[in-house]
């Protein structure tokens, strides 16, 4: 679905369905799928690197917001909830995973519906220079704009860190940091930077 | 790791985000989801725990283990006893690290303490500070005997460490370079090691002798922070410095060894790449490494290290950090190698059919230097 909405008109419609699906009527959920599932998609697409995995994935995100609704308050938006949900729900998938295959996933070339595998695959390339908490950071900045308190909220990190990891993430992807070559090595030894 | 790494300018950062944001895809869950919604608790039937008799066992003995271990230096008699008890004091011994393993065997190990939230307690066993690294064994014990379906390293989120109180990031030189924490395995899925060095070779302060090294460490599923104390002291005062400052240039880049460091633990080795001309650092000078191999022949094990370049600057200042020095060697030589890159696209590392990166040697910056 596009986007064709203003984002405050559209924010009293999210609330607004909200409501509705949490007084029982499901029905209203459909409008919560249509106006969130694009870019949650692409959140998990991005993250697990498999059309497929993404597709069950985003379909699992909003079946459990759905089970969870009752207890949505708004002290929090329901966008940065339900991403809240996805982060979640992508950790266990991304540990349930045998990681020496999905190593390579990105590189099998996958037939896609939108015929964009080299649009995709290019970014997925760049998105490999990050690890998977910096991959979230800049998803959730790209996708959906979230401030750094946001994603804080979202990621169960203070917002102060996540600010950190994005200037860091920023640097990595411009490769002004130094010592590439000596990250690269202690990857090889099975570490990484915390 | 794929082998892309490519230069990108700041325009081409907001880019990315714009084509992520962007990506041609057409997707409509809807129907699917609310098909689903009338059995969509069949999908969350609860999985039967997982149980290992074996990590039961290994974990039992475990807190066995610490509750005999006292806070502080670990004596050579009480390690070696310690030693004896499976799970105990093996971290540093599993970790495929010399210098490690010496520091574990030797007894120039101290623990820490232990922290519990939800049944799941996090304990230092050894830790360890030989004045150019701090290595900090953690294991996680979850209660019951329970098993976890993620390690601990999937577990930890974040590390803050203190020193003193003070946050680490307090001891980093003044510009942008910070202390890199890491992470590596242990000896198995409860059982990590988290390890940083100050940047006293790049304009950081030196962490003093002694100090209390406090560390709060978030875990995804738990709601608090871990908070653990360990009371660090150098372990070794025998550290032997060397400061060659030899020089060999290729084209434009001039190569300095600027220091070799030696404790029984590790080599440190602080060098710069540097261009003559007062050039922009490209991706292919910044990636330049080495190999440090001893009078024999022998390469010395590649630990970890840190590497920093001020933003668009013609110098790159790094520490690089090795397996201990066999005793009595008598030089080392250093071999600095470049990347390869792919025909296809000059900004991708070739790699090996085991996707480590294919390096070349640069035998115009290689020296050798004799310790005495």
């Amino acid at each position: 679905m596009e986007d064709t909405t203003a984002p405050f008109a559209s924010h009293i419609n999210v609330n607004q369905a909200v409501i509705r699906v949490q007084e029982g009527d499901m029905e209203s959920y459909a409008f919560i799928i249509q106006h969130f599932q694009r870019k949650l998609y692409l959140y998990c697409y991005y993250l697990l690197k498999n059309q497929e995995e993404a597709e069950d994935a985003t379909q699992d995100i909003f079946i459990k917001g759905l089970d969870r609704i009752r207890q949505f308050s708004p002290t929090v938006s329901f966008s940065a909830w339900i991403y809240k949900i996805a982060h979640h729900h992508c950790i266990d998938l991304m540990k349930k995973r045998n990681k020496s295959l999905t190593w390579f996933l990105h590189l099998r070339k996958e037939p896609t519906e939108f015929n964009a595998s080299r649009y995709t695959d290019y970014i997925h390339e760049l998105l490999e220079r990050l690890n998977t908490v910096e991959r979230k950071i800049l998803l959730l900045r790209a996708l959906e704009d979230y401030s750094f308190e946001e994603i804080g909220i979202i990621m169960g990190l203070k917002s102060a860190a996540v600010r950190k990891k994005y200037e860091r993430l920023r640097k990595k992807m411009r490769n002004e940091e130094g010592g590439a070559a000596l990250e690269r090595h202690v990857y090889q030894h099975g570490g990484e930077r915390i | 790791m794929s082998g892309m790494f490519t230069s990108m300018e700041e325009n081409e950062f907001d880019q990315l985000q714009k084509m992520i944001r962007e990506t041609p895809v057409h997707v409509d869950f809807t129907a699917r989801i609310m098909n689903r919604m009338d059995n969509r608790y069949e999908h969350y039937k609860p999985r039967a725990m997982k149980r290992y008799k074996a990590a039961w066992i290994a974990a039992s003995l475990f807190v066995l283990a610490i509750a005999l271990t006292s806070i502080g230096f670990v004596s050579p008699t009480m390690a070696e006893s310690l030693k004896k008890i499976p799970g105990i004091a093996s971290i540093f011994q599993a970790a495929g690290d010399s210098g490690l393993k010496t520091a574990d065997e030797e007894g120039l190990v101290r623990s820490g303490s232990a922290d519990a939230h939800q049944g799941v307690t996090l304990q230092v066993p050894v830790a360890m500070f030989d004045g150019t690294r701090i290595s900090i064994g953690l294991n996680r014990v979850i209660s019951g005997g329970k098993s976890s379906a993620s390690t601990i390293r999937e577990q930890i989120k974040d590390v803050d460490l203190f020193v003193d109180g003070e946050p680490v990031q307090s001891f980093s030189p003044p510009n942008s370079n910070s202390i890199g924490v890491y992470l590596y395995p242990g000896m198995n899925d409860d059982s990590a090691i988290v390890e940083f060095s100050d940047l006293h070779n790049q304009g950081g302060k030196a962490l003093p002798d002694k100090f209390n090294l406090s560390m709060s460490i978030a875990m995804n599923g738990i709601q608090a922070p871990f908070l653990l104390n360990v009371p660090m002291e150098r372990s070794t005062r025998n550290t032997r410095v060397w400061e060659p400052n030899r020089v060999r240039s290729l084209n434009n880049i001039d190569f300095t060894l600027m220091k070799v460091e030696s404790t029984p633990i590790t080599t440190n080795l602080t060098t710069t790449i540097a261009l003559s001309d007062h050039a922009r650092l490209t991706l292919s000078e910044r990636s330049i490494g080495i190999d440090v191999f001893d009078d024999k022949g022998n390469k010395i094990k590649f630990i970890s290290g840190n590497g920093w370049n001020e933003t668009n600057g013609s110098m790159l200042q790094s520490d690089y950090r090795f397996e201990p020095l066999p005793a009595n060697v008598k030089s080392i030589t250093v071999k600095p190698y470049e990347h390869a890159y792919q025909a296809k696209d000059s900004n991708l590392f070739q790699l090996e059919a085991d996707g480590t990166p294919v390096v070349h040697y640069l035998p115009e910056l290689e020296m050798t230097v004799k310790l005495k």
